[in-house]
């Protein structure tokens, strides 16, 4: 957007926080290409300490933006391909008995680093999911009756195929509520396909992305972004949107108070991104079908690109606050 | 849940509430306003189908209106000024349905609605105004109803849909109990400000000049002349309604009398009746069923005794009228002017006639004149069509074509008559009518009028004869004769309450109702009192438009922005966020593009970020509205 | 409750009543009964839309729910339960301040929630409450006052940010810099109502899920920290609003609180009890 001085305030937070920002973003359109609205969701869903759910068809890039996110944040990145036979220790860690110590030693899982991919999340047991889904919620790990706190910034990017649910755990509808949005990145243009296919791939560029941010600046970004400021007109737009979906029909459930509250930090946290210290309705709407698809359920079986669609219908029958 | 969008009920309500009056009105309204109109829904009725109607923006649709304004103004006269203000309604209607679609809009396309209401009652007064009256109510209110609907919801549950549906059957049946009640007892002054020659469209079927050679054929008009309602006295079985005496003949044309006025007794034997007469046509004489001894003028233009026992008018009937008479009920006129006035007959004529004439002489007038009416009863056959005659019309029925109209028949009697010595004259008027008893009134319609003959017999007056085989009343039984009085009573009723209500009949409505009380009514007119209300409705309008210039609100930047725009055929949707809407126009019009992203950026800045943005608002909004109407 | 009533008359309306004149104007110039029909259905329809809105409004009996605290400048929910005796009422339009919510179609009762943001701090009369109702068409449109008779507290907006030292007084001091860490969840003590200021970590989704509205974990500790404010006589009323957000905060991770204020001393505490004694001294300052 066009920006003129003098009409516009300055926007709020550190300057330099947001020049890092946009270069975090272009680096990150570098190695997913022509994606450039879902590379705008995945960073929104890291600003807003929330964690993503990646619905795709394998090898559409989900290692890879999982793994340039981590890069250009500067933050460590682990990935774990779920199984059936997973056990929950195999993510939290266990405590291990040291002869040579003569105690037991808490040995950390793959779950102590900041962004995790979870890798078909839907394939391990009910019992692994819920325990990854538990130390997301909390943002710690307890095992053995002590408490291990994750570090921060935290975010799980979970994956699941859509097509293929034979042998699958489905994620339980009170554990869906615990990702911010869900993304699905698809197949790209066969314009960037063609590009992708002569630069043979992109995942070697994503693991030679330079850092832009360290994790505690990372972990600043975040906290710039919550005191992105809501007014009282949008919160109406919030609670008419909830109010609205309690009384839809073919919804099971309308949004939870926990739903809405990542509603407004996803739109607060893309309000940060735009450059704005503000948040409108344009980013309420823009970040609302990631964030309503796992939380506004439809009673029937539904293909979720029709359930997009009808996310979207259902956003165009509430009036905007002007 | 099934929901419904209340502002498409609205707007099919606004487009019934136009086509409804235009397809009611559709033979007085110009066939340009209707064609255009029509297209206009069919073209709308493709469009949406193929789903890419667009909206016409205001300077288009006052483009498109230009040339039918110019039409109107070039084609106006005074007599058609209302019937020509009804077509650019039409028009105009035609036009905003390809307008816009606001709340706004749909509020004027009801305005619309209710003015062709309004419009058409200035020349239409029949029951089917009623009913179109009440269709169209019933409309409005619904329609109403479901705008202000859409207005709080943009989409509502059917089943609050229905129940509005039902509401607004309820509410329309409410206003007319109200209405009633205010047309009745609101109270009225007693003489209108200044009535207009609004012409009625009427033609009527009986003249002052009776030319049976003019007339090749004649078409039966079932349309209503008279109603007489019998009010006291004996009815007779056929009663014949004069109401034009005929005396001079020249080339072909019978001319009614106009000189002289009632000079007969005031007093007659025979039975009295007390009759109203209510017209229907325009006319300067009154049908009466027997010799008039009083004429009562209730309402409309004054009525005297005319000639030879007619009822004259002084000027022509427009406007809806009630004459009270008191006839006598006998079979013999008196003469006013001497008798031997009706003896003239051209000479060719009387040459021609001799020998027949002769032929028929009896012993005395009264048996010569039976003789007469039977012969030509007998010998001539009755024809709505005869044909253009050859020659004298009277000659060439007689001699040649031995067929005709009642016309001919009554004619050739008289002449018949009169070259045997014996006065004879024609009469004009209603033969039989159709008696109603849901009404207790006598239906006179065009068809029925009729010409017949009355003779001179001495010592006894002037007595009528009808030498027209199967005269006039031929009715043919029909399955829904009873349905049809019944409507025509209706009809009765809907003019005697509705189109001829006034000060009189309210006054006694009251008094009636006030003596049903068991008070003996004191009402007393007051002339400055009941000026009263006029005054009120005089001064009314201007302090309403006091009222609401002084009210009037300022818009904040926005709002005018958003009006403007939908003055442009771009409305916002309510879905949508001011940026989506501001990018859509901006697909229309790139030029403003970059102006109109500033504006949403600084209002954003206004209402969500807590600047205060406004003056720039202003400055930049001034900017957008030049640009958007330079081009 | 005495409630009275109010028309005000919309755009619309204004044309309609022109209209109406008009014609009956029209009517009397030309003595057309027809023109006479047409305004006195006009007049007809005026009357019974009147009528219509009155009958809309009448039986409704109103009840008011204040939330448990309210700050000044937040908005708070207000629920108002709506009880409609005998016939169904159309789009009715609830407001309070400028908190407004719509009910398009009642049939027995409803609850509806009003977002309030109390003016000002300290005991407020609140104004009556406004339904009110274009129905059934728009253009008139009929208010009903309910004169609520509530004085509400309303305590200082709270406001983040660092409370000038010189009002500030900690003991023991906590590290220098640090923010508050938080402590050790003590005791669960129960379920509480949520109030503003508290981390969501605190809230109990699952009971707030179950009951509708948001409840918090309530903790009661015996040792910890303590940090006592001392306002002095005459705070002003920003350093009023960052003392509420400071002693919300501190009181929501476990310190037990104190206040000084105008030579008045409240001992430092816990707990639910403690925390409206602190607010109200607050908000009364």
């Amino acid at each position: 957007m066009a920006r003129e001085p003098g009409i516009f305030p300055a926007p709020g937070g550190d300057v330099l926080n947001r020049e890092k920002l946009s270069s975090v973003r272009s680096r990150l359109e570098e190695v997913i290409r022509g994606k450039a609205q879902e590379v705008e969701l995945a960073l929104v869903c890291f600003l807003a300490r929330g964690h993503l759910l990646l619905e795709d068809l394998p090898g559409t890039g989900k290692t890879t933006l999982a793994l340039a996110l981590a890069r250009v944040t500067g933050c460590a990145f682990r990935k774990v391909a779920f199984t059936s036979d997973l056990l929950p220790a195999d993510i939290l860690g266990a405590e291990v008995w040291r002869p040579e110590k003569g105690v037991f030693e808490f040995k950390p899982g793959p779950i102590f680093t900041h962004i995790l991919l979870a890798d078909e999340i839907n394939r391990a047991s009910p019992r692994t999911q819920s325990a990854l889904l538990e130390a997301m919620a909390e943002g710690k790990v307890s095992v053995g009756g002590k408490t291990y706190p994750l570090p921060r910034p935290f975010m799980v990017i979970a994956t699941q195929n859509p097509e293929d649910l034979q042998g699958t755990y489905p994620l339980p509808e009170s554990q869906l509520d615990r990702f911010l949005l869900r993304l699905s990145l698809g197949y790209p243009d066969p314009e960037e396909e063609k590009k992708i296919l002569q630069a043979d791939g992109y995942y070697e560029a994503a693991c030679d992305l330079p850092a832009v941010l360290s994790p505690e600046e990372a972990r600043a970004l975040q906290e710039e972004v919550r005191r992105v400021r809501v007014s009282e007109r949008l919160l109406a737009y919030l609670l008419e949107l909830a109010a609205e979906s309690r009384r839809h029909r073919e919804f099971r459930y309308g949004f939870s108070t926990r739903g809405l509250l990542a509603l407004k930090q996803a739109a607060q946290a893309l309000a940060y991104i735009r450059g704005r210290d503000f948040v409108t309705p344009e980013e309420v709407k823009a970040v609302f079908v990631p964030v309503a698809y796992p939380r506004l359920l439809p009673r029937g079986e539904i293909p979720p690109p029709a359930r997009e669609e009808m996310l979207r219908e259902f956003l165009e029958q509430v009036p905007v606050p002007l | 849940m099934p929901e419904l969008r209340p502002f498409k009920v609205a707007w099919i309500l606004a487009v019934a509430s136009v086509v409804l009056p235009g397809g009611f009105l559709y033979r007085d309204l110009s066939p340009v306003a209707l064609f255009f109109l029509g297209g206009v829904l069919l073209w709308i009725f493709l469009r949406e189908r193929q789903g890419d109607l667009r909206p016409l923006g205001v300077r288009d649709q006052i483009l498109l209106l230009l040339p039918f304004l110019f039409w109107t103004i070039l084609t106006l006269r005074l007599e058609t000024l209302v019937v020509r203000f009804a077509d650019l309604l039409l028009i105009l209607a035609g036009v905003k349905f390809l307008g816009t679609r606001t709340p706004r809009d749909i509020l004027q396309i009801y305005l619309l609605g209710l003015l062709l209401l309004v419009a058409a009652a200035v020349w239409r007064f029949d029951l089917l105004y009623g009913a179109l009256f009440a269709l169209e109510t019933a409309l409005l209110i619904s329609g109403l109803l479901f705008l202000f609907a859409a207005q709080e919801g943009e989409k509502i549950p059917l089943a609050l849909a229905r129940r509005l549906a039902f509401l607004g059957v309820l509410t329309t049946l409410g206003v007319f109990v109200l209405t009633a009640f205010y047309f009745l007892f609101l109270p009225r002054p007693q003489y209108t400000l200044f009535s207009g020659p609004f012409g009625s469209t009427v033609r009527t079927g009986l003249s002052d000049r009776v030319a049976p050679g003019e007339i090749a054929a004649l078409q039966e008009d079932p349309s209503v002349a008279f109603r007489v309602r019998w009010l006291s006295g004996p009815r007779p079985a056929r009663p014949y309604f004069r109401v034009y005496v005929y005396g001079n003949y020249h080339r072909g044309v019978w001319t009614a009398l106009r000189k002289g006025r009632g000079g007969g007794p005031r007093s007659l034997p025979g039975p009295r009746a007390r009759v109203e007469i209510l017209p229907q046509v325009e006319t300067r004489a009154l049908p009466v069923p027997g010799y008039p001894l009083k004429v009562e003028t209730v309402r409309g233009p004054v009525a005297e005794s005319g000639p030879e026992g007619t009822v004259v008018l002084k000027r022509e009937v427009l406007e809806p009228s009630l004459w009270r008479l008191t006839v006598v009920l006998t079979p013999f006129f008196p003469a006013e002017s001497p008798p031997e006035d009706f003896l003239r007959v051209p000479r060719r004529i009387r040459l021609s006639l001799k020998r027949l004439a002769e032929g028929l002489r009896r012993s005395d007038p009264l048996e010569t004149a039976r003789a007469v009416e039977a012969f030509l009863r007998r010998n001539y056959t009755y024809t709505l069509s005869p044909g253009p005659p050859s020659g004298e019309p009277l000659l060439w029925f007689l001699f040649s074509s031995h067929r005709g109209h009642c016309e001919y028949f009554a004619t050739a009697m008289v002449f018949l008559l009169r070259t045997l010595g014996i006065p004879a004259r024609v009469v004009g008027g209603y033969a039989g009518g159709q008696w109603n008893p849901f009404g207790g009134y006598y239906l006179l319609r065009e068809k029925d009028a009729h010409t017949w003959v009355e003779g001179w017999i001495q010592g006894k007056g002037w007595m009528p004869f009808d030498p027209t085989p199967a005269s006039g009343f031929s009715s043919r039984p029909s399955p829904f004769r009873r349905w049809r009085l019944l409507w025509d009573y209706l009809q009765f009723r809907w003019y005697y309450w509705v189109v001829e209500y006034d000060f009189l009949k309210q006054m006694r409505l009251l008094r009636h109702l006030a003596g049903g009380l068991g008070h003996r009514p004191r009402l007393r007119l007051n002339p400055p009192r009941l000026r009263l209300p006029a005054l009120v409705i005089l001064l009314g309008p201007g302090l309403v438009a006091g009222v609401f210039l002084l009210r009037r609100r300022r818009f904040t930047p926005v709002e005018r922005l958003l009006r403007e725009f939908s003055r442009y055929g771009w409305p916002r949707r309510a879905s949508e966020t001011l940026g989506e809407y501001l990018e859509r126009v901006s697909r229309e019009r790139p030029d403003l593009s970059s102006e109109l992203r500033t504006f949403c950026e600084l209002y954003y800045q206004e209402v969500f970020g807590g600047q205060d943005t406004r003056a720039a608002q202003k400055e930049l909004l001034s900017r957008i509205l030049r640009r958007l109407r330079s081009r | 409750m005495k409630t009275r009533f109010r028309v005000r008359i919309t755009t619309a309306g204004y044309l309609y009543i022109a209209l109406t004149l008009a014609v009956a104007l029209a009517g009397v110039n030309t003595g057309n009964n027809l023109l006479y029909l047409s305004a006195s259905a006009l007049l007809a329809l005026m009357t019974l839309s009147g009528l219509l809105s009155v009958l809309n409004l009448l039986g409704l009996s109103v009840r008011i729910e204040p939330p448990e605290e309210t700050f000044a400048g937040v908005p708070s929910p207000f629920g108002i339960h709506l009880q409609a005796r005998g016939w169904p009422r159309f789009f009715l339009r609830v407001r309070l301040l400028e908190g407004e919510s719509r009910v398009l179609y009642l049939r027995d009762r409803c609850r509806v929630l009003l977002w309030v943001r109390p003016p000002r701090r300290g005991e407020i009369h609140l104004p009556p409450l406004e339904i009110y109702s274009g129905y059934p068409l728009g253009l008139f449109r009929r208010s009903r006052f309910w004169p609520l008779g509530i004085r509400l507290l309303v305590y200082p907006r709270p406001l983040p940010g660092r409370v000038p030292l010189s009002v500030r007084d900690t003991v023991p001091v906590p590290s220098s810099g640090a923010r508050f860490r938080p402590p050790e969840p003590e005791e669960f003590s129960g379920l509480g109502p949520y109030r503003e200021g508290i981390p969501a970590s605190r809230i109990a989704w699952r009971a707030s899920a179950r009951t509708g509205t948001l409840r918090m974990k309530e903790f009661e500790g015996g040792g910890g920290r303590t940090l006592i404010l001392d306002l002095g006589a005459t705070p002003s009323e920003e350093e009023l609003s960052r003392a509420t957000h400071l002693i919300l905060r501190a009181l929501g991770e476990g310190y037990a609180v104190g206040l000084r204020l105008k030579g008045q001393e409240i001992p430092p505490g816990r707990g639910p009890q403690k925390r409206r004694q602190l607010l109200e001294a607050l908000a009364y300052a």
